[in-house]
């Protein structure tokens, strides 16, 4: 078991990860670390190996000319070494699959498909990216701030029952 | 329907040939007349048999047990579903009314509580239970949310339909957030009272 500090350290040392701001009493985390896509997975292996669990993924359309989505995985430790959160960031490009970190940590597979219906952040290599708490076949990403409003459900009026809207968001394939 | 005595079988008619029980008369054959009843007859053996028979509309009685032992739907969608569920349990005790056998299976009920928030995720779910259960059915809307969207009613909201109206017919609201269980109770007794009263139209959906 590591302090989150030691495991930044180690992340950093590999390469992986670039020191971020810490901002501990608005994010609730002692280490924050940005992180490219392409090294996710390794940095997240390394933190399920010193005995860290997956605690969320949160998603944020930045609208920032480097990237259009900022997702930040979140890990804790019950041991009282660890002593506080761990976070790493990463700018996600709207049109580029982030990898998927489903087979690192589990539970990471329900908040990809979160993220994925929500905002639209597509994940490579994820076993069911489908929708989770939307209609099947819905074609929006709510949490975009570029949405305003959604198109009418057929469930929604019988008097102006719209057409099912055509889906262009199909899963990713993998 | 029920109100007529069984009638009388006609005199045989002496020039006329009597057909056997369930045939149809050969073509040409006079149609035996019915026996003519002298005016106020029917009256008189309802006056007559008044005392010992009482003559009811069939559909009245049915609606009677209808309305008596309501078999809901076990459905819960949201936070309401908790107070439905107090309704059932022993303090407010729904058997009372005949009320309390929650059915597992649409097939079974004949009343759907529509208790808590409906997402558009779950429309088309509600809309297919509804469906399968078989007639004559009845639903109460339990709650803001399945009367118009309740709190979830905003420009811009994508998740929660805006009320179980849009999609299903619905009996009696039940407003509050949540109702008490003595409001889905009195809700209950209001639905109970319209079916005592008999269908006035063809129900649509």
């Amino acid at each position: 078991m590591s302090a989150p500090a030691d495991l930044a350290r180690a992340a950093e040392a590999l390469g992986a990860t670039v020191p971020a701001p810490v901002d501990h009493p608005f994010a609730g985390a002692v280490e924050v670390r940005w992180i490219a896509p392409g090294r996710l997975v390794d940095a997240c292996r390394l933190v399920r190996d010193a005995g860290y669990f997956f605690e969320s993924l949160t998603c944020v359309d930045r609208l920032d000319p480097h990237g259009t989505f900022e997702l930040i995985y979140t890990f804790n430790a019950f041991a009282p070494a660890a002593s506080g959160r761990l976070a790493w960031r990463v700018w996600a490009p709207g049109d580029e699959p982030v990898p998927t970190v489903s087979h690192v940590f589990g539970a990471a597979a329900w908040n990809e498909r979160e993220a994925w219906e929500l905002y639209g952040v597509a994940f490579a290599g994820h076993p069911n990216l489908t929708w989770l708490l939307l209609p099947e076949g819905t074609a929006w990403h709510p949490l975009l701030k570029s949405f305003t409003a959604p198109p009418p459900s057929e469930y929604d009026d019988s008097r102006q029952a719209a057409p099912a809207a055509a889906t262009d968001d199909e899963p990713a394939q993998h | 329907m029920g109100l007529t005595p069984a009638p009388q079988e006609p005199e045989p008619v002496a020039d006329a040939v009597a057909p056997p029980a369930g045939s149809r008369p050969a073509a040409g054959t006079p149609v035996p007349a019915s026996p003519a009843r002298p005016d106020g007859e029917l009256e008189r053996l309802a006056e007559d048999a008044a005392p010992w028979v009482r003559l009811a509309m069939v559909e009245d009685v049915l609606n009677l047990a209808r309305a008596n032992s309501l078999w809901p739907l076990t459905f819960g969608l949201a936070c309401c579903a908790i107070e439905m569920m107090a309704a059932g349990a022993a303090r407010y005790d729904l058997d009372r009314f005949g009320v309390g056998l929650f059915r597992p299976s649409p097939r079974q009920a004949d009343l759907m509580i529509l208790a808590g928030t409906i997402s558009r995720k779950m429309a088309p779910v509600i809309r297919t239970l509804w469906d399968q259960m078989p007639g004559p059915k009845w639903a109460i809307s339990m709650g803001g949310c399945t009367i118009s969207g309740g709190p979830f009613k905003y420009p811009g909201e994508y998740a929660i339909s805006e009320g179980a109206e849009k999609f299903m017919p619905i009996d009696v609201h039940v407003p509050g957030c949540p109702p008490r269980p003595e409001a889905l109770i009195a809700g209950i007794l209001k639905l109970q009272d319209k079916i005592k009263q008999g269908q006035r139209f063809e129900r649509a959906g």
